[in-house]
């Protein structure tokens, strides 16, 4: 089985729930799922270094070295196509199994990411949502995102936590549930 | 119609540690004030709305011998669609 760097793992995964996007909104996914993952889990998801490019945030030698590595090791294809009046790419995975290093908690970011923004056009992507995150406001050209701006800062230590929601439907799944009345009879009986 | 309202093992566990996370004389009140808001949701799970990577999230308030206090929940509905379990209860930051 393939071994491949953090990098690329996140945009193999990103196009198996995306499969058949192209260069921009690959990169675009993966730099809304770097936001998220550093919002509740105060990391970025991917080791990209962003700069503000002609179309946004982009690392064109960390994306364009990851999808070669990609491409080396049969993990994607990738197939020139004709986007109305230029050509484009479309990259889609292999059948070749690749073992992800994800925790859930940053599996689930990338499912969320390739599945809310799979049907929107880049254009729309781009314009609606990429510009106008946080770390874009205010970007200088050439220059590198301040990426840190949407870090998770300590809050509450009872505040909300992406990966206890996240074992809470797992534990929903699996049927470990009781009445609420039950919970809070047992709370009371605490209180009195 | 309202659903059927549950609660998993974790979210039990959040709130156990939310309650006991506050002063004890405020303890009764605040658990009768999630009790009455995850009613409220139960009967209505249209107040959620759809946040943290597009979970249905409830945020309420309740006041505990005169403090208020804002805390949160997300949920899922069962496969049969009857219940409602509630996964993850927080804190808010206003």
């Amino acid at each position: 089985m393939p071994t491949v760097s953090r990098n690329a793992q996140v945009l193999r995964y990103l196009l198996q729930v995306a499969p058949g996007i192209g260069h921009v909104k690959l990169a675009k996914f993966a730099y809304l799922a770097d936001l998220e993952t550093l919002k509740y889990l105060g990391r970025p998801i991917t080791r990209f270094v962003y700069i503000k490019d002609q179309f946004g945030p982009f690392d064109k030698k960390g994306f364009f070295a990851a999808r070669d590595e990609l491409v080396g090791a049969g993990l994607i294809t990738e197939n020139q196509v004709q986007c109305g009046d230029y050509l484009g790419f479309e990259m889609r995975p292999t059948d070749q199994v690749l073992e992800y290093d994800f925790t859930l908690a940053e599996a689930e970011v990338l499912r969320y990411v390739g599945e809310t923004y799979l049907g929107m056009r880049t254009r729309e992507l781009c314009d609606d949502v990429v510009y106008k995150t946080e770390p874009m406001l205010g970007a200088v050209s050439g220059r590198r995102l301040p990426m840190s701006v949407v870090a998770r800062k300590p809050g509450h230590r009872l505040g909300f936590n992406l990966e206890r929601m996240l074992a809470g439907e797992e534990s929903a799944k699996a049927g470990r549930v009781q009445p609420l009345a039950t919970v809070v009879d047992g709370l009371r009986s605490r209180y009195n | 119609m309202g659903y059927v309202l549950d609660i998993t093992d974790v979210a039990a566990e959040d709130l156990l540690n939310l309650i006991e996370s506050i002063p004890a004389a405020r303890r009764r009140d605040a658990t009768s004030g999630v009790e009455a808001a995850l009613e409220r949701l139960a009967a209505n799970p249209k107040l959620a709305q759809p946040r943290h990577l597009a979970r249905p999230t409830y945020h309420f308030q309740f006041v505990a011998d005169g403090v208020k206090y804002h805390w949160g929940c997300t949920y899922a509905f069962s496969e049969d669609e009857t219940s409602l379990h509630v996964t993850h209860i927080f804190a808010v930051s206003l």
